[in-house]
């Protein structure tokens, strides 16, 4: 198959581009690693073990099979900042963020896709064209101007949900604010793409014919029409994970919601590189692959 | 004469959180700098950049593409190939990756953005050379003896010059995207004035009554960028669908 053998070599890429970038830097490339201010702490016993571990006296490629060994072996290394192994901070925070994404994805598929086919009747109505218009505004923004509006509406003016997630009290009330942003995120491409999808089998034959036969609107439209775009808006919705997945850094920092991208921003603030390496690999890596499952998926299938 | 790109160190400090008035027509921010100021110059900055990326994604795309589909066999296959790996990489993460380490100037930032963005344009000018190669009529100026290039200069290039307007809007697009969520999060060049480093520094502040004139004017001008891109793009998009099907 052609196409793994694309993703394996997008994998390698990362691989490399993640073991390479620190050591592009100037300078030692410990400091580079685990960032400059673990090294005014760290002693020199942990200098030299961290040199042997990682072989930097030894030439690149030596280097990168060591890095590579590691990788594999699950052993990714410390953390400075959190004063943690980085596999445990990831295991940690990763739940938090697929539950925001699973969550609001799920919610925002649904809305759009009820929607999106109740628009496509309505096709030219000044009441379609509005709302989609609105929907290709809001979907042209990126994630963090979406997410700083609900911030303002609900936290800051009406008070009635918090601002962060640490102040709250109750994780479901602090759990609201950073769901709703990202299903106002995701929510336009569903709607658009429920829509488009739509409006091309509205105009079948066989629609008119369930038109002629059955009295019950509700069920054209959602089992005559839902039937026919099922497979594409599957598609769109595994898609997004992955996008959601960069989407949601943003969304989690302005709430600050703790899953990993809040823990990667607080980690570039602190200029723990080790732990920012890592964490990029995680999720470039966990969003090729959700990239490449889709695909395998639904090989064949246009979205 | 202002030198590009505009940074911090160059605007004047004034008080800090003045209330809009007619020396600050929207007010100072938290390090007394004019509001009205700053958001001009994020704006300037954030033109700047996309200007560069635009032209060098389109020069690129434009030689590419056409040269892939004008020689095809193996140039064509090797490259197709590569296309395909770089689409599949997950640029915004990537160009996350890169500057934070390199923290890059606009011009570097640029770069990297060209680096991983020339492949959709690429694709996209190649796959419409293609189809124009192979219509007929190209096949009766070549045995008219008409060269390569000749094909190139005269049928393809005309042809293909409004997708390049295309390719251009939707990097703009992504470019301020990119470049506005990168330093809303700190990652980009910090002496730099941008549009996103303002509405993460006015976030600080929410609790204080000033988000009126600290937050929403930089807010809303990126809405506005970033809407009537993207407008623009759908609007330029269907009436070259439209040139193309008749």
């Amino acid at each position: 198959m052609k196409r793994l053998s694309d993703y394996l070599i997008t994998l390698f890429i990362l691989i490399i581009l993640s073991f390479y970038l620190p050591r592009l830097l100037p300078g030692d490339p410990v400091s580079a690693i685990f960032g400059e201010e673990a090294i005014v702490n760290m002693s020199e016993e942990t200098m030299t073990e961290i040199r042997d571990r990682m072989g930097l006296d030894k030439p690149l490629w030596i280097q990168f099979v060591l890095y590579i060994r590691n990788i594999l072996k699950g052993n990714l290394g410390y953390s400075y900042y959190y004063r943690e192994h980085i596999w445990e901070i990831i295991k940690k925070s990763f739940p938090w963020t697929l539950i925001l994404i699973g969550v609001s994805l799920s919610i925002s598929s649904i809305l759009g896709f009820l929607l999106g086919i109740g628009a496509s009747y309505r096709t030219g109505s000044r009441f379609d064209k509005i709302s989609f218009i609105t929907m290709i505004a809001i979907g042209s923004l990126p994630e963090f101007l979406v997410g700083i509006t609900p911030l303002i509406v609900f936290a800051i003016k009406l008070r009635i949900l918090p601002a962060s997630f640490s102040l709250s009290s109750s994780k479901f009330e602090a759990f609201l604010l950073p769901c709703l942003s990202l299903i106002l995120v995701d929510f336009p491409n569903s709607y658009i793409t429920t829509r488009n999808l739509a409006v091309s089998v509205v105009k079948e034959r066989f629609i008119e014919t369930a038109k002629a036969k059955l009295k019950n609107d509700r069920r054209i439209k959602y089992v005559h029409i839902g039937k026919n775009i099922i497979h594409p808006v599957i598609t769109r919705l595994l898609l997004r994970i992955s996008h959601l997945l960069f989407g949601a850094i943003f969304i989690e920092v302005i709430f600050s919601y703790p899953g990993i991208g809040m823990t990667l921003y607080t980690s570039i603030v602190h200029r723990d590189y080790a732990f920012v390496q890592v964490c990029i690999l995680f999720i470039s890596i966990t969003i090729v692959t959700m990239n490449m499952i889709t695909e395998y998926l639904f090989r064949g299938e246009k979205t | 004469m202002i030198s590009l790109p505009i940074t911090y160190s160059m605007l004047q400090r004034d008080e800090i959180f003045m209330k809009p008035s007619r020396l600050h027509i929207i007010g100072t921010n938290w390090a007394g700098q004019d509001v009205f100021q700053l958001v001009l110059s994020g704006t300037v900055n954030s033109i700047l950049l996309s200007i560069l990326v635009v032209l060098g994604t389109n020069v690129i795309s434009l030689i590419l593409g056409s040269l892939m589909a004008l020689y095809g066999k193996s140039l064509e296959r090797i490259l197709l190939r590569i296309i395909d790996i770089f689409i599949a990489l997950p640029s915004n993460i990537l160009i996350m990756a890169v500057s934070i380490y390199i923290k890059p100037s606009i011009f570097w930032f640029s770069v990297i953005l060209l680096i991983f963005g020339w492949a959709q344009g690429t694709r996209l000018i190649w796959s419409h050379s293609k189809r124009i190669i192979n219509k007929d009529y190209i096949n009766a100026v070549k045995s008219f003896g008409g060269n390569r290039f000749y094909i190139l200069r005269k049928h393809i290039l005309r042809e293909i010059l409004p997708l390049l307007l295309v390719i251009a809007i939707q990097s703009a697009r992504r470019t301020i995207l990119i470049e506005s969520s990168l330093s809303f999060l700190g990652i980009t060049n910090p002496e730099i004035v941008s549009l996103g480093k303002l509405i993460n520094g006015s976030l600080d502040f929410l609790y204080l009554d000033v988000w009126k004139w600290c937050l929403l004017p930089p807010l809303l001008s990126l809405i506005l960028i970033l809407v009537s891109l993207g407008f623009l793009g759908i609007r330029i998009e269907g009436k070259i669908d439209r040139r193309f099907k008749s």
